[in-house]
């Protein structure tokens, strides 16, 4: 009896060790080990530097330029009665949430430790990193074990004097004394793994320069609803009443950045 | 007939009816008409209609498959093991009806690094963690959940009547939501006078599934709104 029981339960582990682990069929869903991964520090460099071109070009080229032109930029843009686009923070966080939207796991956030809004102020952990990075001028990186994601402080940094003006002209803003130049606060960038695949990376780029133009196709969308909206085609706020369609603005895009990106992609892709 | 001959026949009638009678009741649950037994509660406000399938959805992969992958997790040969039967519920489900472009807090934004704390107590990160399904209301979150982020409203130039800071002093979080709808979805002017908010009282019925207590039209509808017979957020 005993012995008849041994043969069973000999087998019954047997079976249940190859159901559980031999003659396998294809395993779940585990992410593919490639040869080449790229850092996850590379990836924010590259991402950050996209957003940091797209930036500029619109508080330059558009909110700067636009403003001289009789164009108006709100924080309640998407009043119908406002009858304005995006400020520059607004743009960003258009395109923080259109890559939310995404298929890719990046995410994009904007705040300071001297924001127009209090709710968008630097607490904990990172308001400790903004500090280093306000010091250093550096970006900083960091993992965050609640959420188990790879994380990294980028200075966003006041380029034109519309940035300075417009904060420092704001009566909820806690700083007045803004200069062209200063860090005024940081992008936030987060991922949930530590490298990525060639093909993760093109994906990443493409969801945010998608984003990036998308955000900017929803301002001309936008005004195109009013009354007198300016001429959209290939012409620029510099040149008058005028706004670069979507299309423009990306290709503008594009230009700018490609170059630069282009050379740290070959750069990482000659990397062991 | 011998008596121990009736008790054998009676418990195998017993046995034979009793069976009939689970399966009948399994049969009845597994009915695709009468899916929403097998639910632990009530649909909340607006996903009556919604079947079950709405949301949950199979997990990738079959049975052996998610066994052997949740296995070789247990044993630590897999980073992470893998939804077992039916895939977990997440924020992506709700963001099928409810994706807005003008969402005033929406989820993701709670993964920066500063909400850990948030994150540790409310967690609105996640949109279950306000709006527990099967719970038969709007919204399961506290109405004074915006102290957990908003402890410093202080107002260079303040234009309600009375001082966000005074509120926030007198611990009176139940009255935000009088005046701000947390996801912006209702088309509304922010009222300047105390007085013109919506009752702390009248908040408390919406979230538990009354009409809005704001005046404005919803500005998003969540999708398939009609078919599903209310496009309330």
């Amino acid at each position: 009896m005993r012995t008849l029981a041994l043969v069973l339960a000999t087998g019954t582990l047997g079976c249940l060790g190859i159901y559980l682990f031999a003659t396998a069929p294809p395993a779940l869903g585990e992410r593919e080990a490639t040869a080449h991964r790229i850092p996850i520090a590379t990836v924010f460099e590259l991402v950050a530097h996209e957003n940091a071109v797209a930036r500029a070009l619109y508080t330059e080229q558009i909110v700067q330029a636009g403003m001289a032109r009789g164009l108006r930029f709100s924080e309640d843009w998407r009043e119908p009665a406002e009858r304005a686009g995006p400020l520059p923070a607004l743009y960003l966080r258009e395109t923080g949430a259109l890559l939310a939207q995404s298929p890719v796991e990046l995410r994009l956030f904007l705040g300071s430790d001297r924001p127009i809004n209090r709710a968008n102020r630097f607490t904990g952990a990172q308001a400790a990193a903004f500090a280093r990075v306000r010091e250093t001028g550096a970006p900083v990186l960091a993992f965050a074990d609640d959420t188990q994601l790879h994380t990294a402080l980028f200075p966003d940094i006041a380029i034109a004097r519309a940035c300075a003006d417009c904060h420092n002209d704001n009566a909820d803003s806690p700083e007045h004394g803004w200069r062209v130049g200063d860090i005024m606060g940081a992008t936030t960038w987060s991922y949930p793994r530590d490298s990525v695949t060639p093909e993760e990376l093109v994906q990443i780029l493409a969801a945010l320069r998608g984003a990036l133009h998308e955000a900017y196709a929803q301002y001309v969308d936008h005004l195109s609803e009013l009354p007198d909206p300016p001429a959209i085609g290939d012409r620029w706020p510099r040149e008058g009443y005028f706004l670069p369609s979507p299309e423009a603005f990306a290709d503008e895009h594009a230009r700018l950045a490609s170059s630069a990106t282009l050379a740290t992609l070959l750069r990482t892709a000659g990397a062991p | 007939m011998e008596p121990g001959h009736r008790i054998r026949r009676r418990r195998r009638i017993g046995w034979l009816l009793g069976s009939t009678l689970a399966l009948a009741a399994v049969a009845a649950i597994l009915w695709p008409g009468l899916q929403h037994w097998r639910a632990p509660g009530p649909m909340n406000v607006g996903h009556e209609q919604l079947e079950c399938g709405s949301c949950h959805r199979p997990a990738p992969g079959t049975v052996r498959q998610q066994l052997q992958a949740n296995t070789r997790a247990l044993f630590g040969v897999r980073a992470a093991g893998v939804d077992f039967g039916m895939r977990r519920v997440g924020n992506a489900e709700c963001r099928g009806c409810h994706d807005r472009p003008d969402d005033r807090h929406p989820s993701f934004r709670f993964l920066e690094p500063r909400f850990a704390e948030v994150r540790a107590s409310l967690g609105p990160h996640e949109c279950t963690s306000c709006h527990r399904e099967h719970s038969g209301r709007r919204v399961t979150a506290p109405v004074d959940l915006c102290r957990h982020c908003h402890d410093d409203v202080r107002l260079e130039h303040d234009p309600l009547s009375t001082p966000h800071v005074e509120l926030a002093r007198a611990d009176a979080w139940a009255t935000c939501l009088g005046c701000h709808d947390f996801h912006g979805n209702h088309a509304m002017a922010v009222p300047t006078e105390l007085d013109a908010a919506a009752p702390p009282e009248s908040i408390e019925a919406y979230l538990a599934g009354e009409a809005a207590p704001w005046p404005g039209d919803i500005r998003h509808p969540a999708l398939d709104a009609d078919a599903r017979g209310g496009d309330e957020p």
